[in-house]
């Protein structure tokens, strides 16, 4: 049994450039809204920002890495951590990385002489760059993963954090979320009319929109006997978490929010508490018109009678979009270790119909309480946090369920394979790369009208996802869908939409911007739209990664739903045809270069063994292992190959290097790419084709390889243990 | 432009822009409600109109409960537009006089 401790935090917001400069001033009330500087944006519908205050860039090329970075160190301090010494797990979520580096730089391409200096500004850009700074500067980290959910990408991070924990699969973790304010999400969120172009006033009956802000927290998390062991403090817990989606629509919340309640009452389930026992709710609070009604609506159903006192920090920090769920949890704990409840400012008019006990002014409370902390975001997305103070949180047991693979799919080629004939893209040669590029619209195979707002990724995510879902469906009771996970590998994001975006904004103004665009700029759009397409009731996220991007996404699925925060996860990846993505930022970022420009996307229905079998499911193969590492993989604990083992890597894996420690090493391998075409997201075309392989009985166990540079991941795929009762 | 003209390009504008694949100018009825249960639009398809709209025909759509009844209909946008752009006219011609 265990608990998640918190024995390190850290902050940098627009109310100071550490923990207790930002907290200070939250607490006094004060606000960090004020004058735009970082840059001008002619035609903006506002000239307001929350930016960050005391923020020590150094050499960090990019704002929001840099916000991390400096965030993260102070974490790391203060729980007296050295990840060289304490091996320590990363997660960071985010929206932007470097795009305030890049945006205006993407639209110049080809037009300006790529210096050395701009090349290192570029290869901020994919949103990977956040953590790969983090490691530079304060790792070596056992693994990172970069998670996107849109603004609910700080709750994300810390539900990983907490998967990982209980699942086993790491002791200690330091978990938060970073973005910086830049043009591109300026001119985005003006062009939705959701920013105010005068100070917020959260839960305001006048109330008209949010302030951007900027930011970035972050919280050491670790499993209580190993704080103990080495005599750290402890401010608090993590009790509980919980992410879900709507599945409801790109931009707008659900208006009865009765998503939004169901994510506060499972973050309670997870946290083992009923809702009488939060006394304190750091509400999601944004000030937009859509947010807080819905939001408040969702707070009176999940708490009823319980009528926890609820604020929201947004009025002093503004809305710090990847940050917000970090920062804000980080509130929490702070909240709980200092015993007073922090206010909401800027209201002067409650909206009398939300009902909800609001914070108006710092409190102090007598008695040690339980926080909840919400995020919500586009698509839908949700995510609370249940925070709890130190030695408070309910135990719980740990270890993970048994996963299996109940359905693949992959679109290769223009062609759209589900189930066992993915298999069919296996080869042992290693093709020349000539595979031809995906031609056709993807739209023939969707409902056109339903999918007019994607872009191609979200009509490729969406088609290969509802060929996955098919296929675990067949001769079987459906899936239930209402808890499902939609996680999508996206190595560089929507470069070439960021760039015609950005174009617009800088051509004709940012009253230009274009509303229908800027949805689809979120990493996390595809899948989000493929979510509420299929109506999948668990989160939509992005898991960037350079080329292991698909593997990102499969091992995110897999440490949710083993741990029990997602009933099942459909995870892969999705990949345009880019000039600017393959041969502009994949060199740069040393990306092996794609031979041939191809298209595709993959994805596979991970539950748990149990799940599958009380419907009736016989799954394709059960996942045995999975492995992630920054440097060496540990394929030590890997069981050795048997006869009719196969590896199955990409051409450009280094499986000699990756595996000679290991008996796999010996064992021949296969290759998707003579048939599918190369892209960097071709890992999920290898995973699925693997789980193909094993059903079919082509092979008596896979080991699936994946890399990109200084990371690694590792899939064991091996057969049912019998015929489903 | 006169208002047929106007109403043609507007439609044109919209299955282009809100892509309304499928849609031809004929399918989008004059006097039927844009948002809801007609055309199928909603709010972001509000603001992704009203943004090409002030690109193409140099005219704005306020936001708010005016926006609502320009809305109502293809018809109620063309006449804004026309409305909207005769006022500029008559504007700039008096500040040619002048």
């Amino acid at each position: 049994m265990a608990r998640i401790v918190v024995t390190g935090l850290g902050m940098i917001s627009p109310l100071g450039g550490d923990l207790s400069s930002s907290m200070r001033a939250l607490f006094e009330g004060r606000r960090g809204v004020g004058p735009l500087t970082l840059f001008s944006l002619p035609g903006a519908r506002s000239s307001l920002a929350a930016e960050a205050k005391g923020l020590e860039q150094g050499d960090v090329a990019a704002r929001t890495d840099a916000l991390a970075v400096q965030a993260a160190r102070e974490a790391l301090a203060h729980a007296g951590i050295r990840p060289v010494e304490h091996p320590t797990h990363l997660v960071v979520g985010g929206t932007t990385a470097g795009m305030f580096e890049t945006e205006e730089l993407l639209t110049q391409l080809g037009n300006v002489d790529l210096t050395a200096a701009l090349e290192v500004r570029l290869r901020t850009h994919p949103l990977s760059s956040t953590a790969d700074r983090l490691s530079e500067q304060l790792g070596p980290f056992a693994a990172a993963r970069t998670v996107c959910c849109a603004c609910t990408s700080g709750v994300a991070a810390i539900a990983l954090a907490l998967s990982w924990i209980r699942t086993g699969r790491a002791e200690r973790v330091l978990a938060g979320g970073a973005d910086a304010l830049c043009r591109l999400t300026y001119s985005g969120f003006g062009c939705l009319a959701v920013l105010d172009p005068a100070e917020c006033r959260p839960f305001g009956k006048d109330r008209a929109g949010l302030n951007l802000g900027e930011g970035a927290g972050f919280l050491v998390l670790e499993r209580d006997d190993v704080a103990a062991a080495r005599g750290a403090t402890v401010f608090g817990e993590i009790a509980g978490v919980a992410l879900a989606g709507e599945a409801h629509h790109i931009t707008n919340p659900e208006p009865t929010g009765k998503t939004a309640a169901r994510v506060m009452r499972r973050a309670l389930e997870s946290a083992q508490l009923s809702p009488a026992d939060v006394a304190y709710v750091n509400a999601h609070g944004t000030a937009t018109p859509h947010n807080d009604a819905a939001e408040s609506a969702a707070i009176r159903a999940c708490f009823g009678d319980a009528r926890p006192r609820v604020s929201s920090s947004k009025g002093q920090i503004g809305h710090t979009l990847g940050a917000a769920g970090a920062i804000e949890a980080v509130i929490c704990v702070e909240a709980i270790r200092t015993r007073r409840l922090p206010p909401t400012i800027g209201t002067s008019l409650p909206e009398p119909s939300f009902d909800i006990d609001h914070v108006w002014s710092t409190e102090e409370v007598a008695a040690p309480f339980f926080a909840m902390s919400n995020s919500f975001g586009f698509g839908g997305t949700g995510g609370s946090v249940v925070v709890a103070p130190a030695g408070a949180s309910k135990p719980v047991s740990v270890g993970g369920a048994a996963l299996v693979v109940s359905g693949v799919a992959v679109v290769a080629c223009g062609q759209l394979l589900e189930g066992r004939d993915v298999a069919s893209l296996l080869a042992t040669t290693r093709g020349d790369g000539a595979a031809p590029a995906a031609a056709g619209d993807p739209t023939a195979w969707l409902d056109a009208g339903k999918a007019r707002r994607m872009d191609r990724a979200g009509k490729l995510s969406a088609a290969v996802i509802g060929a996955a879902l098919r296929d675990a469906d067949q001769d079987a009771s459906a899936l239930d869908r209402t808890d499902s996970a939609a996680i999508s590998g996206t190595a560089f994001g929507n470069v070439d939409g960021s760039m015609r975006f950005m174009k617009r904004v800088l051509d004709k103004g940012a009253a230009m911007a274009s509303p229908a665009d800027f949805p689809n700029l979120v990493p996390s759009s595809p899948v989000s739209h493929a979510a509420i397409y299929w109506g999948l009731g668990g989160p939509a996220l992005a898991t960037p990664d350079l080329s292991a991007t698909a593997e990102a996404a499969a091992a995110t699925g897999m440490d949710l739903v083993a741990a029990g925060l997602s009933s099942s996860a459909v995870v892969g990846s999705v990949e345009e045809v880019s000039q600017l993505a393959e041969r502009v930022l994949a060199p740069l970022l040393g990306v092996r270069t794609v031979a041939a420009h191809s298209e595709g996307a993959s994805a596979l229905v991970i539950e748990s063994a149990d799940a599958a079998r009380a419907r009736g499911k016989t799954p394709l193969c059960r996942v045995t292992a999975w492995l992630t590492a920054r440097g060496e993989l540990p394929v030590a604990s890997l069981p050795s190959p048997g006869d009719g083992a196969r590896v199955v890597a990409e051409p450009a894996v280094d499986v000699s290097r990756r595996l000679d420690s290991s008996a796999w090493a010996a064992v021949p391998r296969l290759t998707s790419s003579a048939a599918a075409g190369d892209h960097v997201g071709l890992g999920g075309v290898a995973l699925a084709a693997a789980a193909a392989l094993v059903a079919s009985g082509g092979a008596k166990s896979v080991l699936v390889v994946g890399e990109a540079p200084d990371r690694a991941y590792a899939f064991l795929l091996e057969p049912c243990l019998g015929p489903a009762p | 432009m006169n208002a047929n003209e106007v109403r043609v390009a507007l439609k044109e504008v919209m299955i282009e822009e809100l892509n309304l694949a499928g849609k031809k100018p004929d399918d989008i009825a004059d006097d039927a409600p844009l948002f809801g249960a007609g055309l199928g639009l909603d709010s972001l398809d509000a603001l992704q109109l009203a943004m090409v709209v002030e690109e193409k025909f140099a005219v704005k759509v306020p936001e708010g409960a005016p926006a609502r009844k320009i809305f109502a209909s293809v018809n109620a946008l063309v006449a804004h537009i026309v409305e909207q752009r005769a006022a500029t006219a008559d504007k700039a011609s008096e500040a040619g006089r002048g």
